[in-house]
């Protein structure tokens, strides 16, 4: 008999806040974290990110990635009666480069974490996890994937409790690569709007507990996980489909127990390039979704790479636990080639069911529904 | 109830290309990673000009699945959104994140390439896979200390058993420093426990031990 699965518990750790709590209370208040940041190279355009400010460094012999997940992970863990050492959790982590950081600083004691089942590793002894950690590397759709993976471990019996934590940094490296490849915006990004130009970088942690007894994990709350999907364009490496098929095909695996009719939200991935979201809008359209209210979070956050998909989720959660749909920050006129009903204000609505996309390098997209009980 | 079986795996490593267990190619053992890499691809005979514009992982991966397929179609592609990709391996892009970064060292002349930020991420080999092969289905990349066996049947099974794939292909794929080291193999549904090998950790360890240098 498989039981449904929850989310019971979050935190983010990010510009804007080191608690889901101040997160919540700076975006309803429309404040970005994203600012105008001293160029890690030479640039002919000044460069908008995302980097964190103030937070308790936990550990000194950690990296500064492994302090932040370390950091998010304890006070997740202080807000649930399961412990660390608990047989049936699992801890699953999203990450897209890791420590890049170290490939600079050769002077680390810690350059085996370079690797990032290594680093995972790090963290499972730290905080005196019992299994080795599942980690998951599939570009800006890892966090969302993460989610999924937990959710099904924990349906099919392996486990009853899963920890998912997503989390990469603001580096010279990835900010470079995409630099290179002209997909920066030239101010704070512009989700969906006629006149966005790229997207920001960011960095960030977030993290879900999920369980299948919100009794025993000592829930804030219970949030099912109801659909999940992932799909590849096999289109084209590093851009998005141009017809959106192959989130569609995401979304409607998703969508199996759910009727479309029924869905409150879309958080989608929106970074505000000029084919990611024109991609999306043509994917929602053709999924009859053109009315349902839409916001992108990047605008508050920028792009936080291996963080995206679980910090998104936990603003979604927030959206459902406070019937309030965000407002999509940046968006202004529409401007893409599919119809889509963006969050142009705050909204007050009954919140119950959310689709949550994501989608990345290599082709690959993911959905999840998430239900409020 | 349900089982699953290997229908076929291959795997390439330093030495040779192994199709079943069975050598399809021994590398000349003084060539280098590029010219092994380049004489697998000239052996299948196939036209795909991409493939000289991958990393060394993504040629690897791309190889593997086309020795796989022994030229012919890896799928049924009506039933391209069904077929998932799962793969694994240690590095993660690191091999191509070395080169990468070496490239950012001169502040004077600071000209990242695109064409190789992009391969700066694990799942690339996936995408490339997919592309050639129509695979539209599931994704996901694992990264893991070692070959993990238990993490890739359990969640490859966990997907057939959802319904999110009707047909897979899993594997490892890792080329680092001029190492090559992959195993993939195609995983379908069976009726006869007795054909061929069924999909299970052990099974799956055995043939990626059989594949070892």
């Amino acid at each position: 008999m498989q039981k449904p699965v929850y989310i019971v518990n979050d935190h983010i750790l990010s510009a804007i806040g080191t608690s889901t709590e101040s997160n919540w209370e700076n975006v309803l208040k429309e404040k970005s974290g994203i600012s105008l940041i001293d160029p890690l190279f030479p640039s002919d355009q000044p460069i908008y990110g995302s980097q964190l400010k103030e937070y308790e460094k936990v550990n000194p012999k950690a990296t500064k990635l492994e302090n932040m997940f370390l950091y998010s992970l304890q006070e997740l863990l202080k807000k649930t009666k399961i412990k660390s050492s608990n047989e049936r959790l699992m801890l699953f982590v999203s990450t897209t480069k890791g420590n890049i950081d170290l490939l600079q600083d050769k002077s680390s004691n810690a350059t085996d974490r370079i690797h990032l089942a290594a680093m995972a590793a790090f963290i499972q002894q730290e905080l005196g996890l019992k299994h080795s950690p599942i980690v998951i590397s599939n570009a800006c759709i890892s966090g969302v994937l993460a989610i999924q993976t937990a959710a099904l471990y924990i349906k099919h019996g392996f486990i009853d409790h899963a920890i998912v934590t997503g989390g990469d940094l603001f580096s010279r490296f990835t900010l470079s690569g995409f630099y290179s490849f002209k997909a920066l915006s030239a101010g704070i990004c512009k989700p969906f709007d006629k006149t966005r130009d790229g997207i920001n970088l960011g960095e960030g942690i977030g993290s879900v507990l999920l369980s299948n007894d919100p009794a025993v994990a000592q829930g804030a709350y219970a949030i099912e996980v109801t659909g999940y999907g992932s799909s590849n364009d096999a289109n084209h490496i590093s851009g998005p489909s141009r017809d959106g098929s192959g989130l569609s095909l995401a979304v409607q695996k998703a969508l199996k127990h759910t009727d479309v009719k029924t869905i409150d939200m879309i958080n989608a991935h929106g970074t505000a390039t000029l084919y990611n979201d024109n991609m999306e809008s043509l994917a929602f359209q053709q999924l009859g979704m053109s009315d349902v209210p839409l916001n992108s979070l990047k605008g508050y956050y920028g792009h936080t790479l291996g963080a995206a998909g679980v910090l998104e989720v936990i603003i979604s959660i927030r959206s459902m636990l406070n019937n309030t749909i965000v407002k999509s920050l940046g968006y202004e006129e529409p401007g893409t080639e599919g119809k889509v009903n963006v969050a142009k204000t705050f909204i007050k609505k009954d919140i119950r069911t959310v689709l949550k996309t994501a989608s990345g390098f290599g082709g690959c997209n993911s959905a999840l529904i998430l239900k409020k009980g | 109830m349900m089982k699953l079986k290997i229908n076929k795996w291959s795997a390439i490593n330093d030495r040779e290309v192994l199709l079943n267990g069975e050598s399809k190619l021994v590398f000349d053992s003084t060539a280098l990673t590029d010219q092994k890499l380049e004489v697998a691809y000239r052996a299948l005979g196939v036209s795909y000009p991409k493939f000289f514009k991958m990393d060394a992982q993504s040629k690897l991966g791309w190889l593997s699945a086309e020795y796989l397929c022994e030229g012919g179609k890896l799928f049924d592609t009506s039933a391209s959104k069904d077929v998932a990709l799962v793969l694994s391996n240690r590095k993660s892009s690191l091999d191509t994140d070395e080169q990468y970064q070496q490239s950012l060292t001169n502040e004077e002349e600071f000209l990242p390439s695109p064409a190789v930020f992009v391969y700066t991420l694990a799942n690339i080999v996936a995408g490339e896979i997919c592309i050639r092969h129509g695979i539209k289905g599931e994704n996901n990349f694992l990264i893991s200390e070692s070959f993990d066996a238990a993490a890739l049947v359990n969640y490859v099974t966990i997907l057939f058993e959802e319904g999110l794939c009707e047909q897979c292909l899993v594997g490892w794929v890792e080329a680092y420093h001029g190492t090559l080291r992959s195993m993939f193999a195609s995983i379908a549904k069976t009726t006869d426990e007795k054909a061929g090998l069924l999909f299970n950790i052990e099974n799956l360890n055995q043939v990626y031990q059989t594949s070892e240098l």
